[in-house]
């Protein structure tokens, strides 16, 4: 016959497993740091908010039209990288703590060699989509990158980069992003 | 065994409202600016041009678009400036097209209308990357003013569809005939018309005529 401490104890393993899953199917929207100091939100933008909830970077402040997005932290948790990817584009951004507050920056288009690209692989015609993904940090200051580069024509071209985070001047665009903060190099066809 | 229930019952409750916050904490994507309406368009340019093999010119593009800002005044210097740049025609949204036309065809777009798709035939657009639109400040809905450089034809436009890094003067079929741009089915322009985009920051709210 079975106790009512029984009884709960088998529940309780129940509900925590259910709990678990709920929790962990969240947890797609909600990335920790792994010093568990900050999280990353997302939802209809895209935030740092501290242990207390409060934000201290919005880093996208609107995800309209967002098909995926993935992101990663650097070991130290001083850094995350986030991909952002549209119907037909792409955003890599990224923010960073540096003297002791949260920076945000995106990847510049003139990053991307497009034409340099296509000739590698024998197209032409300009790019009508692009997607990107992140492979994960090698280092402190960088991150491994993939993308897929679809030419006028239907073209597919997948292609490889590194992204680095520069350590270099920056310059405050308009929209509120250090331009500079981190440049995409070695692009190469996959 | 009283005990044993009442707490299943507080535990299940627990878990309801956890799941219930969960839920209703998820993102809808929904659009917030408001629709457009009035002329977007005009008629195309009047030289037929060379359609070439098995495509033909489309002449559907130009229906109603978003017209007019009601006061530009408001609007300052652009936030975004594309330069003189060749036109490329962005036929996404447009339910008259598929991929058998144009490879690159997507049935959505970035910006709706009513929840919709913006038609690229209806609605006069301006395509953007993400880095054009965070450094710039400009956000989908922003209006945007489209100039053909070799006629000076002008439209009003607005910033609907995200597209890949560098991409610059990618316009809507609705825009490139309200400013005599000619294109094929498959979204190939007649010749190598050149345009150029002028984006304006937080403009979306602003209605039109």
């Amino acid at each position: 016959m079975r106790t009512p401490r029984l009884f709960l104890t088998t529940n309780m393993k129940v509900l925590t497993l259910l709990l678990v899953l709920t929790i962990s199917a969240a947890a797609a929207d909600n990335i920790p740091s792994p010093d568990g100091a900050y999280v990353l939100e997302i939802g209809k933008s895209v935030r740092i908010v501290d242990h207390s909830h409060t934000t201290v970077l919005t880093v996208v402040p609107n995800v309209q039209g967002l098909r995926e997005v993935a992101a990663q932290w650097s070991a130290d948790s001083q850094r995350v990288v986030l991909v952002l990817n549209y119907d037909r584009g792409a955003g890599v951004y990224a923010a960073y703590l540096e003297g002791g507050s949260w920076k945000r920056t995106i990847e510049q288009d003139s990053d991307f060699p497009s034409a340099d690209l296509a000739r590698q692989a024998g197209v032409s015609g300009w790019v009508a989509s692009d997607k990107r993904m992140i492979v994960g940090w090698v280092a402190a200051d960088r991150v491994n990158m993939t993308g897929e580069a679809t030419y006028k024509g239907g073209h597919h071209v997948p292609y490889a980069y590194t992204l680095v985070f520069t350590g270099g001047p920056t310059h405050l665009s308009r929209g509120g992003y250090e331009d500079g903060a981190i440049k995409g190099i070695d692009f190469h066809l996959k | 065994m009283t005990n044993g229930r009442t707490w299943r019952k507080l535990i299940w409750c627990g878990v309801l409202v956890i799941c219930s916050a969960i839920i209703s904490g998820c993102d809808d994507q929904s659009s917030g600016y408001p629709t457009g309406g009035g002329p977007g368009g005009s008629s195309p340019g009047s030289s037929p041009g060379d359609g070439g093999p098995g495509q033909a010119i489309n002449q559907n593009a130009g229906g109603a678009g978003y017209g007019t800002p009601q006061d530009s005044s408001q609007f300052g210097d652009p936030a975004f400036s594309s330069g003189v740049t060749v036109a490329k025609i962005d036929t996404d949204g447009d339910p008259n097209e598929s991929t058998s036309l144009d490879p690159n065809y997507n049935p959505e777009t970035t910006g709706t209308v009513n929840g919709a798709p913006v038609n690229s035939a209806q609605y006069a657009y301006v395509v953007m990357s993400q880095q054009q639109m965070a450094d710039s400040g400009v956000s989908i809905g922003d209006w945007a003013l489209v100039t053909n450089t070799s006629n000076g034809q002008q439209v009003w436009a607005r910033v609907e569809d995200t597209g890949p890094a560098g991409g610059t003067g990618e316009i809507s079929e609705a825009a490139a005939s309200a400013v005599g741009i000619q294109f094929q089915t498959n979204s190939n322009t007649i010749g190598n018309p050149t345009v150029t985009v002028q984006a304006y920051a937080h403009t979306a709210s602003i209605p039109h005529n």
